[in-house]
Parts: structure tokens; sequence; C-alpha cells
């Protein structure tokens, strides 16, 4: 057994044995110490032979343990509401800071796509999570570029967004510090911004091309307030402030209108610098995206979400051949059936009575029962997990960040295999229990034929 | 709660200084007496509780006059007294003897905070509910030998306020969630001692008939090892590990309980985790005499459900 399962065991083990210690306890509190030393414990005021004591006396006792698990969150509470409070301080001051501070951002989103329309833009970055059941962008313009957050973002603090967003985000310094999940995913390569991430993986509504589509107010509106919850999600309330509603794919778009929308090449609505961006890379890529547009309804037809790829370095062959590359894998996609809400990613299995869900960052459920009940699986990470593959009822794949790749053969054990890289994964298709290709961020595909032993880059 | 004669301790000099400290406005009407007295219950709550293990606060009963140390020392007091929050404590008391400007200040400046700790601790409907059932005992409706009894008369300046309130939430809110849990399955109760006794029946005869007896002796001899690990280690090092496993508490929660960063609350949880695995194989292959396959087989096992129990339902049959 490898080291990683021996450790999951060891883990199982601990859990259950300090669990049924717990369970030993009575339970009736008679020897616990009242509310007053457990708060001076928390406030750290006892002296270090009291403090020896309680320890003592917590590390076997529930009831205490209960009241004390419960004393960070209460304190929490403060710390996190003064820190978001004290983070947005200085947008009170002055009046002229936020219509500066906007300025600046659009500066530097402006001068981001202008320096990403230099760059090829890699196929694979058009790849991102997507529900089979989510319509395309009528009209979709590349994506952030891999690197451009490090030449054109002065800093990570700095969120791009598209010129025609309705609104500037950007977050303040101590924001960015508010939440690991914000920076981890802000420093990744390929999203803009952090529920870019999210939308593209946990919520998985839409590719993260989708976000530098054309504004469509009405769609504006629908995703504002998902756009602020997934702010929240990632990155705590800070960030939950910073969100600001982005341009998205209407998931409630029915695929006729999605369809007819494809006539027009460029939406009208776009505003001058994104015409302009529009009508440059129409001229270079008409051809390619007029022979795409027979093959985009085809696949519209099927629920498959295709992206027009127009980049101008990218030949109209090139292109092609990629999109069909990402339609092969969007039809892959497609057999793990994946299906996300707001906030939970469900994953269907071939049998509709089997469903996994992530509920949130390191917990997975299953339903037997179609979705009536659930019941919570064990698994050892914490991370944030972005996209699930089931190709039967027992073979399961989810993979998230920081490189967490999960496996499950037998339906309820779950074991970790080790990734390729420590990088954030976006999607999984998988074939079976021992084959399956992850996307990164960034675009890159890894493939394994060994149940994650080996794995070898995509092509 | 521990008393004292008036004076034993403190004395009105030094309990006027710290009145001083606490700058409890005058409407308050907190005589300098009342204060001493106050300080007094603190001191000797904590210098008579070392003898009285860990007794103490609203579930503690009265403790002995009679101090653990005749005479506890005087530096240690003193020092004792300055790290008092003072100003906490004279509102308590304040509060306690039911001065209506404490009062206000009280509800003006606590309320808001105990409803967003009600809310942190029980959830957005039930937390209000939890933070309104304190008003009650904290202004003290109920009577003790026909006196008004306040929570507040168990506040010690020891920790903030704030923090103390926390406590006390924590506190009905985990005995009303055990509450619950007695009173729930009741009717259930008979069911479930059924079905608990079938599944210890069925474990016995299945470590006694099964062909997978090897399983079973395994994971006993797994149970009985690692519980002896877990025995030898540091009550901190264990109460990481409670938190973790059995309290789901992040590390950074964790960090906050035992004041350490979170990154090393991190390498001292792994680190633990590693000791314990040494334990345990050489436990297992030393006093067990197994070998690595039935160290690995050993493994595979505790992977799959079992009941920990599992020892007892084996020795049971024996």
């Amino acid at each position: 057994m490898a080291a990683r399962e021996e450790d999951k065991a060891m883990a199982g083990l601990l859990r259950r044995s300090l669990a049924q210690d717990a369970g030993g306890r009575s339970g009736s509190g008679e020897d616990c110490p009242g509310p007053e030393i457990l708060a001076a414990y928390f406030d750290r005021a006892l002296d270090a032979q009291e403090t020896a004591r309680y320890d003592w006396h917590f590390s076997r006792c529930s009831v205490c343990r209960e009241q004390l698990a419960a004393m960070p969150r209460a304190a929490g509470v403060d710390v996190a509401e003064k820190k978001t409070a004290g983070a947005w301080d200085w947008l009170a001051g002055p009046r002229w800071l936020m219509p500066a501070a906007a300025m600046l951002v659009a500066l530097l989103v402006f001068a981001g796509i202008a320096w990403r329309m230099k760059k090829p833009v890699a196929p694979g970055n058009q790849i991102a999570m997507s529900r089979p059941d989510a319509v395309p962008p009528p009209n979709s313009v590349p994506p952030a570029d891999p690197v451009s957050r490090e030449s054109s973002a002065p800093s990570p603090d700095v969120v791009r967004r598209p010129e025609n967003a309705p609104a500037l985000e950007v977050a303040p310094p101590a924001a960015a510090s508010a939440s690991r999940a914000m920076s981890r995913v802000s420093h990744s390569n390929t999203a803009s911004r952090p529920d870019e991430l999210l939308s593209s993986g946990a919520a998985s509504a839409q590719p993260p091309i989708a976000q530098a589509a054309p504004s469509q107010p009405q769609t504006m509106a629908r995703q504002k307030n998902s756009e602020m919850v997934r702010g929240s999600m990632r990155a705590g309330s800070a960030s939950a402030a910073a969100a600001a509603p982005v341009t998205t794919v209407d998931e409630t778009a029915s695929v006729s209108s999605a369809a007819s929308a494809l006539d027009t090449t460029v939406a009208p609505a776009a505003p001058p610098a994104k015409k302009s961006e529009a009508d440059s890379m129409e001229s270079d890529t008409s051809a390619a995206v007029q022979a795409d547009e027979a093959k985009e309804a085809n696949a519209l037809k099927t629920k498959l979400p295709v992206t027009v790829v127009p980049a101008q370095s990218v030949s109209a062959a090139n292109l092609t051949a990629s999109r069909a590359k990402e339609s092969t894998a969007y039809a892959n996609l497609q057999q793990a059936q994946i299906s996300s809400s707001l906030m939970n990613l469900q994953i269907q299995t071939p049998d509709p009575k089997i469903l996994w869900m992530v509920a949130s960052p390191g917990s997975i459920e299953k339903s037997d029962d179609g979705g009536k009940t659930w019941k919570p699986e064990y698994v050892e990470t914490r991370a944030l997990i972005l996209a699930g593959a089931a190709p039967t009822p027992k073979i399961c794949w989810v993979v998230g960040v920081n490189g967490t790749i999960l496996r499950t053969t037998n339906g309820s054990h779950w074991k970790t295999i080790s990734p390729p890289a420590e990088m954030d994964f976006v999607r999984v298709e998988a074939a079976g229990a021992l084959t399956a290709t992850v996307t990164a961020t960034d675009g890159r595909r890894f493939s394994t034929s060994d149940g994650g032993k080996r794995w070898s880059i995509a092509k | 709660m521990p008393s004292s004669p008036a004076g034993q301790f403190v004395s009105i000099e030094l309990a006027r200084g710290l009145l001083q400290k606490g700058a409890a406005p005058a409407e308050w009407n907190l005589t300098v007496e009342r204060f001493q007295l106050a300080l007094e219950r603190s001191v000797a709550h904590r210098f008579t509780s070392a003898t009285s293990h860990l007794s103490g606060g609203a579930s503690s009963n009265t403790l002995s006059n009679t101090p653990s140390h005749a005479s506890p020392d005087a530096r240690a007091i003193r020092a004792y007294l300055d790290s008092l929050h003072a100003a906490d404590l004279a509102l308590a008391c304040a509060c306690s003897d039911g001065n209506a400007a404490a009062w206000d200040f009280f509800m003006t400046r606590f309320r808001p905070e105990l409803y967003r700790a009600g809310r942190a601790i029980a959830g957005e409907s039930a937390g209000r509910e939890l933070a309104d059932s304190l008003y009650a005992e904290l202004y003290g409706l109920r009577e003790v030998a026909g006196q008004r009894k306040s929570l507040f008369d168990y506040f010690l300046g020891r920790s903030k306020l704030t923090t103390w309130l926390h406590a006390i939430l924590a506190q009905h809110h985990v005995d009303g969630i055990r509450r619950a849990r007695r009173t729930e399955p009741l009717e259930e109760g008979e069911a479930g001692e059924h079905a608990y006794a079938a599944q210890q029946s069925s474990l016995a005869n299945s470590a006694a008939s099964s062909p997978d007896l090897e399983r079973n002796r395994f994971l006993a001899i797994l149970q009985t090892v690692l519980t002896a690990a877990l025995d030898a280690l540091e009550p901190r090092d264990r109460l990481r590990l409670a938190y973790y496993y059995v309290e789901g508490l992040t590390l950074a929660e964790i960090g906050r309980l035992v004041g350490e960063h979170e990154a090393t609350v991190s390498r001292k949880l792994e680190r633990t985790r590693r000791k314990i695995r040494k334990h345990v194989e050489g436990a297992l292959r030393q006093e067990k005499k197994l070998s690595a396959a039935q160290l690995q087989l050993c493994y595979e096992y505790a992977r799959e459900e079992w009941p920990f129990d599992l020892t007892r339902a084996l020795s049971q049959e024996e």
C-alpha cells in the first residue's frame, strides 16, 4: 500500500479512536470548568500550570471541547468583520479615491487586453469546466492570456476585467491577503479573477472564455448575485465586497436563442474598445469563424459548448483543429454528466440514482437515491474541488486546486492521486478507473492510463 | 462560587485603585466595598481552586472557604489582581446590582456583539434566540435563598467580558445540543438498542465463525495499540488531534485555541501523526510480532468500515 494510503488509513483510525474516546466520557460536565475558566483559557489568561491542567482535561472531555470549538467561531466573526471593515475603510475616505482607482484599473484592463491580442492563445485555455447543458456564448473572444497577469497587471491585487464589464474590480491590499484561496487563484496563470476559476470549475456554468463575451444587460442582471456569492465563497467577505458582476453566459438561455445569436459575429452592444478588438479579430479569422459556425451550431444541438478562438496568431486551420479537439473533449465531458449549481458541484453517473456532490471544500457527498438523501464521504483533503467525472456508478474522479486529484473505484473509498504538478485543475475526463485526463488552469492537459502513477502531457 | 472574608486578600486601598483603573462611571453607583467583594471572590476562586481541581463557575458547587494555601503569596495576588479586566469586572458588578445605567451601557455595547456571536455559533435563525436566552440569567431572574442571582456574579474578570459571554453562549449551545441528543432518540431508543445488540451479536459471531477472523483480530490489535499510543501523547498534542479529527476545526481555529500559528499547528499535527504511526508500527512489529505484510493488511482493513469497539465484541466472545 502506498504511503499516502497508509496515512489515510491512519487518519481514519485516529478519527475513530479519538471520537470513541470522547464518547466514552460521561459528558455530564460535573468536573468541567465553567465559562469563566473557558474564557480565561481562550484569552490565555491562565498561568502555565493551569493551562497544562486544563489541556489535559480538554484533551479527554468532549463536552468542554465542543464548547471551546464554538469559541473561535464566535470570536472569528469579530475578526472577519473588523478585517473587512478595515480593508474597505480606505474606500470611505476621499471621494476621489474610488473613481481614481476605477480609472487606474480601466487603464490596466485596456492595456492588458491590447497586450493579450498580440499573444496566441493556447487552445487548452479555451477548455474549462463546463456544464453540458450550458449554452456557449454567441460571440466568444479569447480568454485571459496565461501570462498577461505578469506583464500587464502591476499587482496581483489588481484584477483585470473586460472593458465592457459593468463595474471594475479592485481588491484592496488588505483584502488580497484576507483569503488564501483568493491569493492562490489570483496568482494562478489563467484566471484573471478569483471567481473565474469557480465559475469555470466549481460552479462550472460556463468556460472562462464566456467572461470576456460581449455584455448582455439581462444576462448581467441575472448573474450579478451569483457572481457575488461565488466571490464570497472563494475569498470570504472581503473579496465578496470586491466582487463585481461580470458578463457570463446566461445559464437559462435556450439553445435556440443561443443558436440564433450566432448569426451575429460581433455583438452590437459591444462598446467601442471591444468592437474595435472584435473587428480586428474578425478580419483575421472571419474565414475560420464562418467555417466553425456550422460546427458550433451542430454542437449546440447536442448542447455542447464550443468556443470560438479568434486569435490573430493562430491560423484558421489550427484553430479549426483545436476547436475540433475541444469539441471532442466536451463530448467526453458530457459522458461525465457534470452539472453544478451555484454552490454545489454535482456529478452524475451513468446510473441516475447515484450522484456525487461537492458541497464545500473537502466535502464530498453521495446520493444513492437520485439526490433525495446525501451521505457525506470521507476525503483526506480540504482543498476546493472544481470538477469531477464519473464514467461508471462506482468510479469517480474529482480534481481541484493545489494539485488535488481524488478517485474512488468502489463508490465509497476515496484515494488521493499524485498529481502531475502542484497546480490547480479545472477539469477531468475519465474513461475508467485507470484512464483519465486532467486539465490545469493554464490549459495544459495531463493523461494517465495507470490510475495516476504516471502522467504524460496530453496532445 | 468561592468567597472569602472581606479584606482577606484585597485591601480597600487596592480595591479603590483597581476601581479607578476600571474607570466605572459615577452613575453606576459602584462602591469600593462592593468592588472589593468582587475582587475577593475572584482571588479566592483563583487561589483556592487549585485544590478543587477543575471546578468553578456556574456549574461548580461552592468551594470551601478554606484556601488551599494558608496564605497565598501577596505578590502573586497582586500580579493576579493587576491582570484582571477591571473595567469589565466593574460593569459586571454594577449590572449584577441591577443598576439601570450600567445595564443601558451593557445593552448598548454588548448586545450587538451577543447577537453576532450567537449567529456565529448557532446559525442565523437560532443565534438570536440563543443570545436572547441569556438576558434573563444575566439580569438574575432566578432567586437563590430569596436573593436575586445574576449570572454576572460568576464573572471573575480573568477574561474579557466579551470572551466570557462567548463562552456562556457556547456552553448554552452545546448544552442544548446534548439535551436534544438525549431526548430525541427516546422513542427510537429501543429500536436503536436492538440494532446495536444485533450488531454486536453479529460482530461477535463473525469474529468467531467468519472466515474473516483474521481481519477482526488484526483490527482489534490495531485498536489496542493505537489507544495506547494516544494515551502516551502529551495533552496538547492529543488536544490538537481531537480538535482536528473529532471537532473538525480548521488549522486556523485550532491555532486560535491553542495559541499557535496555523502553520505551527499543521507542523505539530504532522509530527504527532508520525509519532503515533511510529509507535503503532513498532508495537505491531515488536509486541504483536506482525510481519510487514500483516502490517499492510492492518492498514487495508482499517480503511474499511468497522466498529472501533471491536475489541469489546471480541473479548465478550472470548
